[in-house]
């Protein structure tokens, strides 16, 4: 079981964090270097591609001395506890490493004066994906369906289900923990379910409304492949929607017994429905990179060097946070990766981000115990 | 359209975005009915109070430029008949006269100032509302 948990753990967790932390840098837009707004020319400094490396090599290096001493401790203790805890540990090495380059990438900013005799604007497009460019919400009538369909089942179904009822399969589909019938083990799992899918219904509300940054020195460009990455996006969450939506169904129908699966089947269902949306989920992040920076856009639009972006290093804090009250936006594209994150100058933001961190927390310590 | 805003600039940020969105109408850039965001978006999408964008959707209101739904939110007039009246052009005389007088004390030639004013206004003949 030790080595089980080992191999699965290096090669599904500690390997391909290590390699997103060293190609991260390469999919952010070129506006920002290290969570720093900088103009797009002093890419090709020399100063800056010292940066990049000591980046990589400061991370190559953390994250192997950190997760090697976590294996040898784990191994010689033979104690899988360690080897999960340690997950977590591994993925603060990322975030250590980003704030002290971002601190540095910020002193050198300074002290070369990069954004002296530009001009710095903020820039905006009036039509941002005007909505019939965006997949239909209506899609969203499928995973809505196939939940009510679960809700009607398991409500036909409960009279008649015994007094104990699975709880836990194991990967070919057997039963290896039961439980008393009632509300919360009949109906969990179409609860989850229920959750899950006002959530991805929220999350593709959010990224049609999210701050839209535009680079000032290439803005045709920038909205197309901003609008473009939405677009994608949003058709992600959709679709992740509906195959965990499917997913859910699918358990709940084993538990009040409904279906009864051979252990090939479910082995294949469960591996099917679970790597589906992480693989698109790679493909798509490494074809659009941050705010669309991978799409390429047939425009023959010529670079204006002497526009910047408003240089907004003050509000966000360690390169992380985005702290502005002024700003009335909720979501916006992460400093450092792909994604969003709230605005913590926002009430609502705060409230999001104390809920994040009571669920991060929870599940941090379930991990422990 | 693209609109470019200046927070280090002496303009005023609602006067930016107001002059902006008029000269899109008369480039065509906006078209007659074309949908603009809704005040909510436009003050996050800039990183600004919501009172500012108000402000300038109900100066464009006022002076006819834009109506306002409460449902289907901020368009170009679809019925946009923008009239020379005494007021109007009592304004723009008293704006030149700021214009010239300062084009004047920092040395810009009498030719220069005709020559750029002529280009400007050429520039939306033939484009935008008719």
């Amino acid at each position: 079981m030790f080595t089980f948990t080992l191999w699965l753990n290096l090669f599904t967790i500690y390997i391909p964090f290590l390699i997103f932390g060293l190609l991260l840098p390469n999919y952010i837009r070129k506006t920002l270097l290290f969570g720093v707004n900088i103009p797009e020319e002093v890419l090709k400094d020399e100063k800056v591609l010292i940066l990049k490396k000591e980046y990589r090599r400061n991370y190559l290096v953390s994250f192997c001395i950190i997760v090697g001493l976590i294996i040898f401790f784990a191994f010689r203790g033979n104690d899988i506890r360690l080897l999960n805890m340690g997950i977590t540990i591994a993925i603060m090495v990322l975030p250590i490493n980003y704030i002290f380059i971002h601190l540095k990438t910020k002193k050198l900013k300074a002290a070369e004066g990069w954004l002296i005799n530009r001009k710095q604007v903020v820039m905006i497009s009036t039509s941002r994906g005007s909505a019939n460019k965006m997949p239909s919400m209506k899609w969203f009538l499928i995973p809505a369906v196939i939940t009510i369909f679960t809700w009607l089942f398991t409500m036909i179904m409960y009279p008649h289900l015994p007094h104990r009822i699975p709880m836990k399969f194991d990967i070919t589909g057997k039963v290896i923990e039961y439980g008393n019938k009632g509300f919360s083990s009949a109906f969990g799992m179409p609860l989850s379910q229920l959750a899950m899918v006002l959530m991805f219904y929220y999350i593709s509300i959010v990224i049609g409304r999210s701050k839209m940054t535009l680079n000032p020195s290439k803005p045709k460009t920038s909205v197309e492949q901003y609008l473009t990455a939405n677009r994608r996006w949003v058709a992600f969450t959709i679709f992740t929607a509906t195959i965990i939506c499917l997913y859910f169904a699918y358990q709940q129908l084993m538990i009040i017994e409904i279906i009864k699966t051979s252990g090939v089947f479910n082995m294949v269902a469960n591996i099917v429905l679970i790597a589906a949306p992480i693989l698109t989920l790679i493909i798509l992040a490494i074809s659009t990179g941050q705010s669309g920076s991978k799409i390429t856009v047939s425009t023959n639009e010529e670079r204006d060097e002497k526009l910047v972006n408003r240089d907004d290093d003050q509000f966000w804090k360690l390169g992380i946070f985005y702290f502005n009250p002024q700003d009335p936006s909720l979501w916006i594209e992460k400093r450092f990766g792909i994604g969003w994150t709230v605005n913590f100058g926002n009430p609502i933001g705060v409230i999001l981000g104390i809920i994040t961190i009571i669920v991060l927390g929870w599940s941090i310590y379930s991990t422990t115990k | 359209m693209l609109l470019k805003i200046e927070f280090e600039s002496e303009t005023p940020i609602y006067q930016q975005i107001k002059n902006q969105i008029i000269k899109g109408i008369a480039t065509g850039e906006l078209a007659i009915g074309e949908d603009l965001p809704s005040v909510r978006q436009m003050a996050a999408d800039i990183g600004i109070n919501f009172h500012t964008v108000n402000k300038v959707y109900t100066q464009l209101k006022q002076e006819g430029w834009v109506v306002v739904h409460r449902k289907s939110g901020v368009m170009i007039n679809p019925d946009l008949k923008a009239e020379l009246t005494e007021d109007y052009l009592q304004t723009l005389e008293e704006n030149l006269e700021t214009l010239a007088a300062e084009a004047y004390l920092r040395g810009v030639s009498k030719e220069d100032f005709h020559g750029m004013i002529d280009k400007k206004y050429s520039s939306f003949i033939g484009r935008g509302r008719k």
